[in-house]
């Protein structure tokens, strides 16, 4: 974004951050193009200066949304798309003393709300603790649970429990403490929605949602030794919910909790995962490592442990159905291999260079890597190749272990794949290029599509439209529809409240 | 073949087979040994005297065996380290962990597998679990016992201190310490009724009613009623002299209940005590008697004696009156252990005092004798329960003849033995075996090495074997009992193995799949 502060002739308007001369400074920006939402009925970014939030529309609308007087701390959307849940902070002057404005008391109170916004308004709010500042959603979106990730930016006022998160019901609006295991730090639902698994530090809570109010239902221990920290890194659920998978830092072992019979049982995996997923299809795990040349496909009756031995090791996996594609984003390595879970056929494909990050199209035909520069002095095709950026299609259809590297004029940013009956279209974002690239993975059709302001950030709309935020300080996104290659150019909307006198926080 | 106590003792247990007879509970004595040489060292750990040239004592006891099961529905682990034992539910092999006293040491289940009894020798109680509920009863029990054993009835448990096996671990003592106690545990009601008996107490046996318990000391057999209210001991002086007794090595009893038959080390007659009118008749036996077996019917007692070499046969059931059938063993091989197939049909004949690479096998339907060779001395020999196979473990050492280019030589080895005509499959091996069981069919059997990652499946029909891959180093092998009997299934084996949370491996030879469970003793710190 180009550079802020910006200075703005303001000082008739606002009181705060009076210069001495007169103008005032805006130190914080007006529009967050990175943190950008897609949900069905629009596209939310975050206005970290007034700590609002802006809808704006394919159709060329924005709309701030009301957020009651409270600040924008976050926003996440929920798994369908359909809405977003905002964390909203409210400073207030408590009832036992005069002011009206939080500056004009001695103990200003602060709360968080969580609140759900959908078609541009919050349909609904519930109060949590107001150092939550993470949300994980169940696969129907109905229930939540809000927690402390100290990831992320931290706000920490007062006493803190750290050892309990919220759970919400989206449905009810109600909201409970339940007391977890040391600083929860990943949260998995099972698809039924009736348990949540919490990891903590040294041990595993399932809490039962059935209950109202939810409960602690079971705490696992991952160790008998007080004096040693098992530290849960990775977790995934079996598609019956009934197990639940658990990655251990630094730790070639896998604890497989049974929710049902309350066991453990812990699987010798060959060395640390770098990454595993569950296929529903066929009911398994895959696992690879970042240091060791090996897949490993978990079955989950017996959980034994099938292994294929591969050129180079892979840590990083892309899911389809029954499919997982391995990469790797180590710049020694430039392996890709398709892993078909229901035949296990093993096929390798060679990228010309390594990887920085690999996407699967909707359609799972085929994935593009983005891959770096290696920075060679060769001659010829090769010396090009390894002195560019580039991006590199994989065939994934049965039987193809093809490989088309295109060149790029700079670092890949961002990829994005919008899919039609007829049409599979990628989007890439290169750093500092004024177009983004569009190709029709069908045809082979591309185009450059010159944008007046450079892009900063692309994505994907549920209606299969591209977004893309640009490089403007009031706001500037432009909707592509890859079909017709039309674009509805939205701008200025970071301005919206910006002069007006009743913004909802107070800028310091 | 060296016999070494497990460091990390995780000792399995499961209901007492059905085909022991006699009063022979091999319930597992917590040590994977012989109930008469728990420590494995030898059927009488101590040294004879330097004026006497008896030679090694024999080992032949199944130190290697852990009990197999007749039927049941739960595997218990004890975990000694933790505190704890682990029930695997045989069907589903659902586990669970709970809390006992401290430092388990020896786990056994009642003959109608609604108990598990626990020693717990660090705070010296036993913890009596309910199979189902895992609820439990906690009993104290006299302090510094060592061994535990359950009656055949499954209704006591008899505790003492048998100086043969104790372990560098064992937990320190402090004040007063006695060597002539036994602590009896009435199972169902936790009722505990300690008594005195003779020093040093080596074995306890039950007549196989369950009422009446023997216990074999040097000096004497304390005889103790176990129907009466308040149990005490009735002592029988089984030696001549109670000065400088000779040490007591065996002691069966006869199905009957009617005899107790005592071998004592460097006697050259038997202590036949009648356990009904409590008198002692002394039998004489031959020279050097090494070894005492009761015939798999129960109607033979019979008696190796490496000296005369001769075996003594008696009749239990009137051992005094009836002359014993006295049989000449191959002369200069220096047999002195005898081992029953189970059907009775024959028995091997063996040394393991000597590196002798032969044995002999006697059948007894018309008490022939046959000389036979191996590639390398005997250590142990196990015959599946069907009579038809047998394994030899064989000594590292070679015997004083053996030609050093054998492939054994210098070698762990084994034999697979087909005991219809004795053709064999001898196998070097790459460590030394640690622990052996049979499938009750008598298809397969299993054996364990020591720090070798694998469990070794023999397929007796064939002799050949297959290498089953384990996650860590074995530490005991099983074989789970068959639920249903009259379907084809094969039980699965199992194979506990070293991990500092616990872990089992359950082989299913029907489709040749391993299941293994790990960590299973984080289980009794969930919190629900």
């Amino acid at each position: 974004m180009r550079n802020l502060p910006l200075v703005l002739m303001l000082a008739a308007c606002q009181p705060w951050n009076l210069h001495p001369r007169g103008d005032s400074f805006i130190d914080a920006p007006l529009w967050d193009p990175m943190g950008a939402a897609a949900t069905a009925d629009g596209l939310y970014i975050p206005l970290p200066h007034t700590q609002g939030l802006v809808r704006i529309t394919a159709a060329g609308d924005s709309d701030l949304v009301d957020l009651g007087g409270a600040a924008l701390a976050g926003i996440e959307v929920t798994p369908d798309q359909q809405a977003l849940v905002a964390f909203l902070s409210r400073v207030e002057c408590p009832e036992d003393e005069d002011g009206e404005r939080p500056s004009e008391c001695d103990r200003p109170k602060v709360t968080q709300e969580l609140s759900l916004i959908s078609n541009g308004a919050v349909t609904s709010a519930v109060e949590v603790d107001p150092h939550f500042n993470a949300v994980e959603f169940s696969a129907s979106g109905n229930q939540a649970v809000a927690y402390l990730d100290v990831e992320r930016e931290l706000r920490l006022e007062g006493v803190i429990n750290l050892t309990e998160v919220a759970v919400l019901d989206l449905q009810t609006d109600e909201v409970e403490s339940v007391q977890v295991g040391f600083a929860a730090e990943r949260i998995l639902f099972t698809e039924d929605d009736s348990r949540a698994v919490v990891l903590s530090r040294s041990e595993v809570a399932v809490l039962d949602l059935t209950t109202s109010p939810p409960t602690t239902d079971v705490v696992f221990p991952l160790t008998l030794d007080p004096d040693s920290t098992v530290t849960p890194v990775g977790v995934t659920l079996t598609p019956d919910g009934r197990y639940a998978m658990i990655s251990v830092q630094g730790s070639a072992d896998l604890y497989v909790l049974d929710l049902e019979l309350h066991s453990v049982n812990i699987v010798s995996l060959s060395a640390n995962p770098s990454d595993m997923v569950v296929d529903p299809g066929t009911d398994r795990t895959v696992l690879t490592y970042g240091g060791r040349a090996r897949v490993d496909v978990l079955e989950h009756e017996f959980f034994e442990v099938d292994s294929f031995t591969l050129d180079e090791p892979m840590n990083q996996i892309a899911q389809g159905e029954g499919l997982a594609v391995l990469y790797s984003t180590n710049s020694s390595y430039k392996d890709v291999y398709r892993l078909d879970l229901a035949t296990q056929e093993l096929v390798e494909y060679r990228l010309e260079n390594p990887a920085i990050e690999l996407v699967m199209a909707p359609t799972e035909e085929y994935a593009i890597a983005l891959t770096r520069a290696e920075g060679g002095v060769g001659t010829g095709v090769s010396g090009l190749y390894d002195g560019a950026p580039g991006m590199e299609i994989v065939d994934l259809r049965p039987g193809s272990n093809d490989t088309y590297p295109y060149l790029l004029e700079a670092a890949g940013l961002g990829l994005s794949f919008s899919a039609t009956e007829t049409a599979l279209h990628a989007l890439v974002l290169q750093q500092g290029i004024d177009y983004v690239y569009q190709l029709d993975l069908y045809t082979g059709d591309d185009q450059e599509i010159a944008l007046s302001v450079p892009p900063l950030a692309i994505g994907s709309m549920p209606d299969g439209s591209f977004f893309i935020t640009q490089d403007s300080a009031f706001g500037r996104v432009s909707f592509l529809d890859p079909g017709t290659g039309e674009i509805q150019e939205v701008e200025g909307f970071a301005l919206n409240n910006l002069l007006d006198p009743t913004a909802p926080v107070e800028v310091n | 073949m060296r016999i070494v106590l497990p460091s990390l003792l995780i000792l399995l247990a499961v209901g007492c087979s059905e085909s022991d007879l006699a009063g022979e509970a091999r319930y597992d004595t917590g040590f994977g040994g012989d109930s008469a040489s728990p420590n494995g060292d030898n059927d009488g750990s101590e040294a004879p005297d330097e004026d006497t040239d008896l030679g090694e004592p024999e080992v032949e006891d199944d130190f290697l065996a852990l009990m197999p099961a007749a039927t049941d529905v739960y595997i218990f682990v004890a975990n000694p380290a933790r505190g704890t034992i682990t029930r695997v539910q045989v069907a589903t092999l659902a586990v669970d962990t709970t809390k006992v006293g401290s430092d388990p040491s020896v786990v056994l289940v009642t003959p109608d597998y609604s108990t598990a009894v626990v020693f717990n020798r660090g705070d010296d109680t036993v913890s009596l679990v309910n199979a189902q509920t895992l609820d439990q009863q906690v009993v104290e029990v006299r302090q510094n016992f060592n061994r535990m054993v359950l009656s055949p009835d499954g209704i006591w448990a008899a505790l003492w201190h048998d100086v043969r096996a104790e372990r560098p671990d064992d937990p320190p003592t402090s004040g007063l310490v006695s060597y002539n106690e036994v602590s009896f545990v009435h199972i169902p009601t936790g009722e505990h009724q300690p008594m005195a008996v003779g020093f040093k107490p080596k074995e306890v046996q039950f007549t196989p009613d369950g009422a009446t318990s023997v216990v074999v000391s040097d000096e004497y057999l304390a005889v103790i009623d176990l129907t009466a209210q308040a149990l005490r001991p009735d002592l029988v002086q089984v030696a001549d002299s109670l000065i400088d007794p000779p040490p007591a090595e065996e002691v069966v009893v006869a199905p009957s209940g009617a005899y107790a038959f005592v071998r004592q080390f460097g006697a050259d007659d038997l202590a036949v005590v009648d356990l009904v009118n409590r008198s002692v008749q002394r039998v004489p036996v031959g020279l050097n008697p090494t070894d005492l077996d009761l015939s798999p019917d129960g109607t033979k007692a019979v008696v190796v004696s490496r000296g005369s070499e001769e075996l003594y046969i008696f009749d239990t059931a009137d051992p005094v009156s009836i002359a014993p059938d006295v049989l000449p063993l191959p002369l200069g091989e220096g047999f002195g252990s005898v081992l029953f197939d189970p059907t009775g049909n024959q028995a091997m004949l063996y040394t393991t005092a000597a590196p002798v690479d032969r044995y002999a096998s006697w059948q007894l339907s018309d008490d022939t004798i046959t000389l036979r060779s191996l590639v390398k001395p005997v250590a142990n020999m196990a015959i599946s329960p069907t009579g038809d196979s047998m394994l030899v473990f064989h000594t590292k050492e070679d015997a004083p003849d053996a030609s050093t280019t054998s492939p054994f030589y210098d070698e762990w080895a084994l034999t697979l033995i087909d005991l219809s005509d004795h053709r064999s499959n001898p196998l070097r091996l790459p460590g030394e075996p640690i622990g052996y069981a049979n499938s009750l069919g008598g298809e397969r059997g299993y054996f364990i090495m020591e720090d070798q990652p694998f469990l070794e499946v023999l397929r007796y029909d064939t002799l050949l074997y297959d290498e089953i891959a384990l996650r860590s180093a074995p530490r005991f092998v099983g074989v789970l009992p068959d639920l249903n009997i009259s379907d084809d299934d094969v039980p699965p084996a199992w194979v506990s193995q070293e991990h500092e949370l616990g872990r089992i491996t359950f082989y299913d030879a029907d489709d040749h799949t391993a299941e293994t469970i790990t960590g299973f003793e984080l289980n009794s710190q969930i919190e629900d």
